[in-house]
């Protein structure tokens, strides 16, 4: 689904990602752990298209097609999901009408018809319900005055209903308390299937009592130095990342 | 002329203004009488090219009274001619002056005690005549009498090149509730608009003003906060997508103790065009226990427009609760490239943003109805 090839990238004429090389097949769940400031967020931020980034060298190849040259709106309705680490707040713009233009954008690029709004507004309470919100929620602003924790909640309601194939989830855990962590996973589990793919950018082992990956990468200085499986997670957790520099 | 334009130009509330560009506003134009047929509806009062056509069945039958000006003068009509002297601050301004002197409109609309309306009242003032080397004067005093409960949407249609002056004055009584929504299609308007309020013991103005689609506009509010428990909420609104001059003077006197003022203005400045917030919320010595907030916002979508915001605070006492701000700035980026990550296409993207901007204004609109309508009436005119 996703082939990261040597990619360089970074603001300007600097750096941050230096030759990554990363294969993400249908259904894999990849999770991408390494210390702060390393580059996790901006790989993120590089595949759903944000353009203060300069790809310096390198490709993106997802669906077998390069989308280097798409934008945020064209990446999300080829199916390119980011849950964001710090969603922005938009005060003024209401949950519920944000996310039916948001759907009805994908909608129209796939040549579908709009949802009408009752089966909107249905579908739009289904899945609040099933991530432990309330149904007043959609009276709000996107992101206005909610919790930390709403915020990463509504992040996963946004994924479930825009259906995206390829989804990068940039430290969804954090923010969370353990009973929170355990209903956004289910959510998140809910949700997996052969046709979908993930990249998980976390630094806690925690979720992944929940979520279990199919490969773990380590990534330090904008470069994956190390990859495995979910033991690698647990090892990362015990030792930290000294032992891999 | 020439001469005293000079003089309104040392005033404050005419800084961001070159009385240059009111060299038209010289000769009084002179309105042909035509006869036309408008039928109103229930709830609306019509004013076409200076003549009051008719009223709705709904305002005959609330008793609200619409008189000609010198008549309600002359006949001495709920003391009217004390109430406008009760009003100081226009002694000086030539424009006013002359306004009052030589209005080729004006009207005196009376709301009377006790009188709760469920209903929006609608006055329609529509201008086809007119042009740009001659002015016409505009005036309409609204008074609420005690006990009331009343809902004005203005509208105000000028169309084709105008040169407008317009005072406004509006009495709010003892234990009443105004508020006044002033919707407005001027293009190519050049205006001068002085609104004056009074407010009493107990009572309460909301007065919504959304600008947008004029040529030049100066606007002075001035506002007189004068027993316990006046209070004033005041939003307003200008859009500016071409070439346009909107420039803002917002005066908030609190003249008793226990008196509440709430400001809330913003702009949105596209293209070429320039506009001014310049808003001044008096509190005098002995008004303590008063409130007084002002907030203003900008977004400015162009290199080439610009916006010169000047929100002021003058404090005489210290037992008062104040706070004012003022914060300009461009479409945020960061939201644009979560709404696109989304799937919205940029222009929608921006579409979103700008209308969450300007609902903040219209969500205090208390008539659902109204605030519907302007919002469709918004929608359209932001589409970029």
């Amino acid at each position: 689904m996703l082939k990261i090839k040597n990619l360089t990238a970074g603001i300007d004429d600097k750096n941050i990602l230096n030759n990554i090389n990363l294969n993400i097949n249908s259904g894999e769940f990849h999770v991408i752990m390494g210390t702060n400031g390393t580059g996790k967020s901006t790989l993120g931020h590089i595949l759903a298209g944000k353009d203060n980034y300069n790809v310096h060298s390198g490709d993106i190849i997802y669906k077998d097609k390069s989308i280097l040259d798409l934008s945020p709106d064209e990446r999300a309705h080829e199916g390119i999901f980011m849950s964001f680490q710090y969603p922005v707040s938009i005060p003024g713009v209401n949950t519920m009408h944000f996310l039916r233009t948001a759907v009805n954008s994908i909608r129209k690029s796939k040549n579908l018809d709009e949802i009408e709004p009752g089966d909107f507004i249905k579908l739009f309470k289904e899945k609040l319900e099933l991530i432990g919100l309330k149904s007043e929620f959609s009276k709000r602003s996107v992101n206005d005055g909610f919790s930390g924790g709403e915020k990463k909640r509504f992040e996963i309601i946004q994924m479930l209903l825009l259906n995206p194939d390829l989804i990068i989830l940039d430290e969804t855990d954090s923010g969370l308390d353990i009973d929170a962590i355990r209903i956004v996973s289910n959510g998140i589990n809910a949700f997996r299937n052969k046709n979908k793919s993930f990249i998980l950018i976390t630094h806690y082992n925690r979720i992944l009592n929940y979520l279990k990956p199919d490969f773990v990468h380590v990534m330090l200085n904008g470069t994956i130095v190390k990859s495995g499986g979910k033991e690698l997670a647990v090892e990362l957790e015990e030792k930290g990342y000294e032992w891999i520099k | 002329m020439d001469k005293i334009i000079a003089k309104n130009f040392k005033f404050e509330n005419w800084k961001y203004t070159k009385s240059s560009q009111f060299k038209t506003f010289k000769n009084i134009f002179s309105f042909n009488k035509v006869e036309k047929k408008i039928i109103p509806k229930n709830n609306e009062i019509i004013i076409y090219n200076g003549q009051l056509i008719n009223n709705g069945d709904y305002i005959v039958k609330n008793n609200i009274k619409i008189y000609n000006i010198d008549e309600a003068i002359s006949q001495k009509i709920n003391q009217i001619q004390d109430k406008i002297n009760q009003f100081s601050s226009f002694k000086n301004d030539q424009y006013i002056e002359e306004n009052l002197k030589n209005y080729n409109i004006g009207y005196y609309l009376y709301f009377p005690k006790n009188l709760i309306l469920k209903d929006k009242i609608v006055i329609k003032n529509i201008i086809e005549q007119g042009n740009e080397t001659e002015y016409i004067n505009l005036r309409i005093l609204i008074d609420c009498d005690e006990n009331s409960k009343v809902t004005i949407l203005s509208e105000e249609e000028f169309l084709n090149k105008k040169c407008i002056n317009i005072v406004n004055q509006c009495f709010v009584n003892n234990n009443s509730s105004l508020e006044i929504i002033n919707k407005s299609n001027k293009t190519d308007t050049k205006q001068i608009y002085n609104f004056f309020s009074l407010i009493n013991y107990n009572s309460t103005l909301k007065y919504h003003t959304i600008d947008i689609n004029s040529n030049l506009v100066k606007n002075n509010y001035f506002i007189d906060l004068n027993s316990p428990g006046s209070t004033c909420l005041f939003n307003g609104l200008n859009i500016s997508k071409h070439k346009e001059h909107f420039d803002n003077y917002i005066e908030i006197n609190h003249k008793h103790s226990k008196t509440i003022s709430n400001l809330n203005y913003k702009i949105i400045a596209d293209h070429k065009s320039k506009s001014n917030f310049f808003a001044k919320s008096i509190i005098h010595e002995k008004c303590s226990e008063s409130q007084a907030y002002q907030k203003n916002n900008n977004l400015i979508l162009s290199d080439k427009a610009k916006i010169n915001a000047n929100p002021q605070l003058e404090i005489y006492n210290d037992d008062v609760q104040c706070s004012h701000g003022s914060a300009t700035g461009q479409i945020d980026e960061e939201a644009i490239f979560y709404l696109r990550s989304r799937g919205i296409k940029l222009d929608l993207a921006k579409q979103l943003i700008l209308n969450s901007f300007i609902n903040e204004i219209l969500e205090e609109i208390q008539n659902i109805e109204i605030q519907k309508d302007l919002k469709e009436t918004l929608d359209n005119y932001m589409v970029l």
